[in-house]
């Protein structure tokens, strides 16, 4: 790769990483349809808030995956790089995907591997900030890889907390 | 702009419409995903299967992609 192609790459992976920064921001409380009567709703429960915060880490999964992918293909992100940062985010998603299905009726019984499972993602989260910003030499394009890779983390700990006050776990 | 710069451009130009249209998509999904009807049984359903569905995809792009760059699926 010519020297001058460098930095064009590293400000595309952090405009890449900063849009889909803009989208997590917007991530908030679930919330639920006004009643035609206009009688008050029923507060969200906390099944149906983490199963959201379980969803938003999917759609921010896949942004981030899409970033990159784009990224790659335009030729803007070396094959190195690519390699783990794309492997990386595979193995969150495997793990997301047996998360999922726990959270449909979280119980006590399944609170070790709830947490057991949120922390491998977040493990891998850091490893991503790790492995993909080795070859960052910018630091504002290092700051958004590391702003997007902890907002996995982040829904993670929402996820933990939410259960945690709800008693559920331990 | 010499013809490497120029292709450069182009291909900057074309990636920046993309994030712009991933940003914007997922946007949506995320807004539309935290609106829940009054069933929390059929809410919970919704959102189960539309994680499982976007984490599939999730894996389907990214192995693509591998395979595309000459990387072995995982």
């Amino acid at each position: 790769m010519k020297n001058w192609t460098r930095p064009i790459m590293m400000v595309l992976l952090a405009i890449s990483m900063g849009g889909t920064g803009a989208m997590l921001q917007v991530g908030c409380a679930a919330h639920r349809t006004p009643n035609a009567n206009g009688s008050p709703t029923a507060q969200v429960t906390t099944t149906e808030q983490v199963n959201f915060d379980n969803a938003q880490i999917a759609i921010h999964n896949r942004a981030i995956a899409q970033g990159i992918v784009a990224t790659q293909q335009a030729g803007f992100l070396e094959t190195e790089y690519f390699d783990k940062l794309s492997a990386a985010q595979i193995k969150i998603t495997r793990i997301h995907e047996q998360l999922t299905p726990l959270l449909k009726n979280p119980v006590a019984a399944n609170s070790a591997q709830i947490n057991d499972l949120l922390s491998q993602m977040k493990t891998i989260a850091a490893q991503m900030v790790t492995d993909g910003t080795a070859g960052i030499k910018n630091d504002q394009s290092k700051q958004s890889m590391l702003t997007e890779v902890n907002a996995i983390s982040s829904l993670a700990n929402s996820i933990i907390s939410t259960l945690t006050t709800a008693g559920i776990l331990k | 702009m010499n013809p490497l710069g120029a292709d450069i451009a182009l291909k900057l130009s074309a990636l920046l419409a993309a994030l712009t249209a991933i940003t914007v998509e997922d946007l949506a999904a995320i807004k539309s995903a935290g609106v829940l009807g009054p069933d929390v049984t059929t809410n919970i359903e919704n959102l189960q299967t539309l994680t499982t569905n976007i984490d599939e995809d999730t894996i389907s792009q990214l192995n693509a992609a591998r395979t595309a760059a000459g990387l072995p699926t995982l």
